[in-house]
């Protein structure tokens, strides 16, 4: 059983860090690391970013109406993602 | 003589006739139910709702060879008074008194005090509660209107298994059958966790739809939202109102 209290303080976290390094590396200005710097927060957001924000998402519905009202199937499909989120960071890159 | 015989065959025939109406009771119940499991298995299309509309159908057969225990039994009896009140001789129904003394002999043991008696066909093993009888009757009322969604499918369940276990309490385990309630009852607890899981896919989609497009997948979660129609089966619905 998951602690979606806790889950959601570190999954918060996990955004927020993200989310700066995407800011940062969309406001890279150098003819040189442009575009790559571009591509990799692109890569970030895709990866990282919205499977942790669907994470994110998806334990404020749970909190919103009680682990108990889900249905079993997508309770566990979202608890995997909520793992995922936690353990990855969103998706795991070396899969 | 004949005047305490006439009394105890009025007492036999008073508990036969009590008996008669508990069967058709529980046989007008078990045909509800029986509406109620058509439709479910109509919907979710599974195994238990498929063999539980046969135990279903077994219970009310054995219940209508009960009534019809009953009926022949009352019928005996009614004769029988009235050779006691005619004063002839019981010759004609020798063959008869063996039945009849098995049945005053289960209604002595235990009917009058309310506790289950020894199983004699046609003869319920005890008086069905007032409680019960009301709470089927309310179950009657309510199958004229068809439920709306899987919360209420998910009700009316929770209804039939409080009614099917107060009838197993009913039977004694030397009754003939028996097992059957306690069948249905597991199986019916078994339909209803399904009906259950389909209450709460139905809740959800609520949730998470709500204040979209109807077939706005675009949200973050537009990929549980086809899981969950895939997976949501239609509410059972009587036939004539689609109409």
């Amino acid at each position: 059983m998951l602690d979606y209290q806790t889950s959601k303080v570190e999954v918060a976290r996990i955004e927020k860090v993200h989310a700066g390094i995407v800011d940062f590396l969309r406001e890279v200005e150098s003819d040189f690391h442009e575009i790559p710097a571009r591509t990799l927060a692109m890569r970030v957001e895709n990866n990282i970013l919205q499977p942790v924000r669907y994470a994110l998402s998806i334990i404020e519905r749970i909190e919103e109406i009680g682990s108990e009202s889900i249905p079993d199937l997508i309770l566990q499909k979202w608890n995997l993602a909520i793992i995922q989120a936690l353990d990855f960071g969103g998706v795991n890159l070396e899969c | 003589m004949n005047v305490e015989l006439n009394k105890r065959l009025q007492a036999i025939k008073s508990k036969l006739l009590e008996s008669g109406g508990s069967f058709r009771t529980i046989s007008n119940y078990l045909r509800r139910l029986a509406d109620d499991l058509y439709l479910i298995n109509c919907s979710l299309e599974d195994d238990c709702s498929t063999i539980s509309r046969s135990v279903s159908d077994s219970w009310l057969c054995q219940i209508e060879a009960q009534l019809d225990h009953n009926h022949k039994l009352i019928s005996i009896v009614n004769k029988m008074i009235i050779i006691a009140e005619q004063g002839r001789d019981f010759d004609a129904m020798a063959k008869y008194v063996d039945r009849i003394s098995e049945i005053d002999a289960s209604i002595l043991d235990g009917y009058v005090e309310g506790v289950s008696n020894r199983p004699v066909d046609g003869l319920m093993p005890c008086l069905l509660p007032t409680t019960l009888e009301n709470d089927v009757m309310e179950l009657e009322l309510n199958s004229l209107v068809s439920p709306a969604n899987w919360s209420e499918w998910n009700l009316r369940f929770s209804n039939h298994i409080t009614i099917v276990n107060e009838f197993v309490r009913l039977f004694p385990a030397s009754h003939s059958f028996a097992s059957l309630p306690c069948s249905l009852s597991i199986m019916l607890t078994q339909i209803n966790r399904e009906i259950h899981e389909q209450s709460k896919l139905e809740n959800l989609l609520e949730v998470l739809t709500s204040g979209q497009e109807v077939c706005d997948y675009s949200s973050i979660f537009g990929m549980d939202v086809i899981l969950i129609k895939q997976q949501l089966k239609p509410v059972p619905i009587i036939g004539d109102e689609e109409e």
